[in-house]
């Protein structure tokens, strides 16, 4: 064998076994070293945040509560449980001049509501859900329609979300909701008895009272008038018989003659309700009954007409 | 004997208090005004009033009374007529009242109202009727006036190929129709972070009439496959240099079928390789042509 020759297949041993003392090598560290990742924690986000599902304006139910909704979509890249199942949720509906800020502080019925998620749309590993809450909104909520104390402000939303981590973001909904004025009333009574009264008498300083309550969120009068007035078969006592003030009265002496044309009673304002404590005030009631008027049961219809102020 | 006393006492007292609980169920209006100041001739407004009873025990009667100038009455229409019915267990009953402003009018200001009353409930000696007002403040000019918001933006689930698509809802507030003149649509990565396009639209936006709300659907023509997954969108309107309103929320992307049928598919896949598919249509045309005239020929 010539030397080059031998020289060759030396350095190729050599090669072989540098490449095999490598790869054992390789295997030893491969056998060793273990890899490793830290998953970090990302922020949830809350975004498409809908209050009422959009629709404006809010309609509210009289002396009760009405359901309004709020949905949002909220993610978080570790999985939409690290805020459903391991973080938390809250949810402000609030008069947008209140501020958010003022909502969170402090709650209360008249312009501001706080609540949690009630349903969403979390499972598995998924990372997106659609969430919803109902508030239960109540009747003397601060309206923002254009005739009141509120014009050009809305009903809005800010979802804050919390993952595990402390991880936080907030989202609002946008300043399009109107919440409307209502204007309603709810009386103490159906009727108005005055009881028997003789021919050419009158009911004196004696009142019959009927409650009027504001079960709206605005302020309130009324317009009172008699349609029909009080008849029996084809016997009639004048509609203006009938007087009332708003506050009591002696017969003769003081009082408003009722109409078949709708009346404001002046001086007659019943300021907006604030909580579900009663705000009303009473209208007091008096009768004549002419001289010549024939025996029997009168009765009529007096029409109390809620009135925006 | 003290017994009896306080017992007889405490029945008076029952009485009293049941006698006193009899109420009448409230009524009221929500809103009590319709406020249409920026009427031009020829305008058609609607606004929808709510009548509110709380105890809707009964079909409750109710007569609509106008107390509006002679001039404008035959302007109002009230969709449910002066005498109708609120049916028993609807506590918010809608009533449409609609203004048609003639052509032909003279400017000016125009106030009245509206009564609702209902039937009394009660049969006695003076029974009573609960009534809401409507008050009209109408006012018919010359100017123009923009007023118009944007309650939803919503980017659409669709399938893996389509083009984006977003819902959007439009109110038209002021008596000039509106439009949106342009939009962007950035598509991002699963994570929010990526951008994997990036498309401005220019034109193809509908008119919103005045006065009227109307949603509708906006489609963003994409040069690349969207594939199945969950996307994030950033969308946003303007209207001339001005930001209307945005939106930056998720999306799916499903498999194709999930959302329309075939048919649908194929007029999808027409609509977005237009060039290609009336190519394979004509050649299609022309193929049944030729085997229907051979086969007459036979």
């Amino acid at each position: 064998m010539k030397k080059e020759t031998r020289k060759l297949i030396g350095n190729i041993a050599i090669g072989v076994f540098l490449v095999g003392a490598a790869l054992i090598f390789n295997q030893i560290l491969a056998a060793t070293v273990t890899s490793s990742v830290l998953v970090g924690n990302s922020a949830p986000t809350a975004s498409a945040v809908l209050v009422n599902g959009g629709v404006s304006p809010i309609t509210l139910n009289a002396n009760g509560t009405t359901t309004v909704t709020v949905g949002a979509t909220v993610t978080d890249n570790n999985g939409c449980s690290d805020v459903f199942t391991s973080g938390t949720s809250t949810v402000y509906l609030y008069r947008s001049g209140f501020t958010s800020s003022s909502c969170i502080s402090a709650q209360n019925p008249v312009n501001c509501y706080k609540q949690s998620f009630q349903t969403n749309s979390c499972t598995g590993t998924s990372t997106t859900a659609v969430a919803t809450t109902t508030f239960n909104i109540q009747y003397f909520s601060q309206a923002t329609d254009a005739s009141s104390s509120f014009p050009g402000q809305f009903w809005i939303a800010t979802v804050i979300v919390q993952d595990g981590s402390i991880a936080t973001s907030s989202a609002d909904s946008p300043s399009t909701v109107v919440l409307n004025t209502l204007t309603a009333i709810s009386l103490a009574t159906t009727t108005i008895n005055y009881g028997t009264i003789s021919a050419n008498t009158n009911t004196g300083a004696t009142n019959q009272q009927v409650l009027v309550e504001n079960v709206g969120n605005s302020s309130s009068t009324i317009q009172l008038s008699a349609n029909p007035t009080l008849t029996s078969g084809a016997n009639i006592i004048a509609t203006s018989s009938q007087v009332y003030a708003s506050s009591s009265f002696t017969y003769g002496a003081g009082g408003i003659a009722l109409s078949g044309t709708p009346t404001t009673v002046p001086g007659f304002a019943i300021t907006a309700p604030t909580s579900t404590a009663t705000s009303s005030k009473t209208t007091f009631w008096g009768l004549a009954v002419p001289g010549g008027t024939a025996t029997g049961t009168y009765s009529g219809t007096n029409v109390f007409t809620a009135l925006f102020q | 004997m003290k017994f009896k006393v306080s017992s007889l006492l405490l029945a008076l007292g029952l009485i009293f208090a049941f006698q006193t609980k009899i109420a009448e169920a409230a009524f009221g209006i929500s809103p009590p005004f319709l406020n249409a100041t920026y009427l031009v001739k020829g305008a058609e407004y609607t606004q929808t009033v709510y009548l509110i009873q709380d105890q809707p025990t009964s079909d409750l009667g109710i007569k609509a009374n106008l107390e509006i100038p002679e001039k404008i009455k035959p302007w109002i229409v009230i969709d449910q007529g002066p005498e109708f019915i609120i049916p028993q267990g609807i506590k918010q009953f809608p009533v449409k009242i609609t203004i048609k402003v003639p052509n032909d009018t003279e400017l000016g200001i125009y106030n009245g109202n509206i009564s609702f009353t209902t039937k009394p409930s009660q049969t006695g000696q003076v029974t009573i009727a609960l009534g809401a007002q409507l008050i009209l403040n109408l006012r018919v000019g010359d100017e123009i006036y923009e007023n118009f918001n944007v309650p939803i933006i919503k980017p659409l689930d669709i399938e893996e190929g389509w083009n984006p698509k977003v819902l959007v809802r439009l109110n038209n507030l002021g008596n000039v129709p509106e439009a949106f003149t342009g939009a962007t649509y950035e598509l991002l990565d699963k994570y929010g972070s990526v951008r994997l396009a990036y498309i401005q639209k220019t034109n193809g936006f509908p008119e919103v009439p005045a006065f009227k709300e109307e949603e509708f659907v906006v489609e963003f023509p994409i040069d690349f496959y969207v594939g199945v997954g969950q996307y994030w969108a950033n969308v946003a309107f303007y209207k001339g240099d001005t930001l209307i309103a945005s939106q930056k929320t998720v999306f799916n992307v499903l498999k194709a079928g999930t959302l329309n049928g075939p048919v649908a598919r194929l007029l999808n896949y027409i609509k977005r390789h237009e060039v290609y598919a009336y190519g394979i249509l004509a050649l299609v045309v022309l193929l049944l042509i030729f085997i229907f005239k051979k086969r007459r020929r036979k």
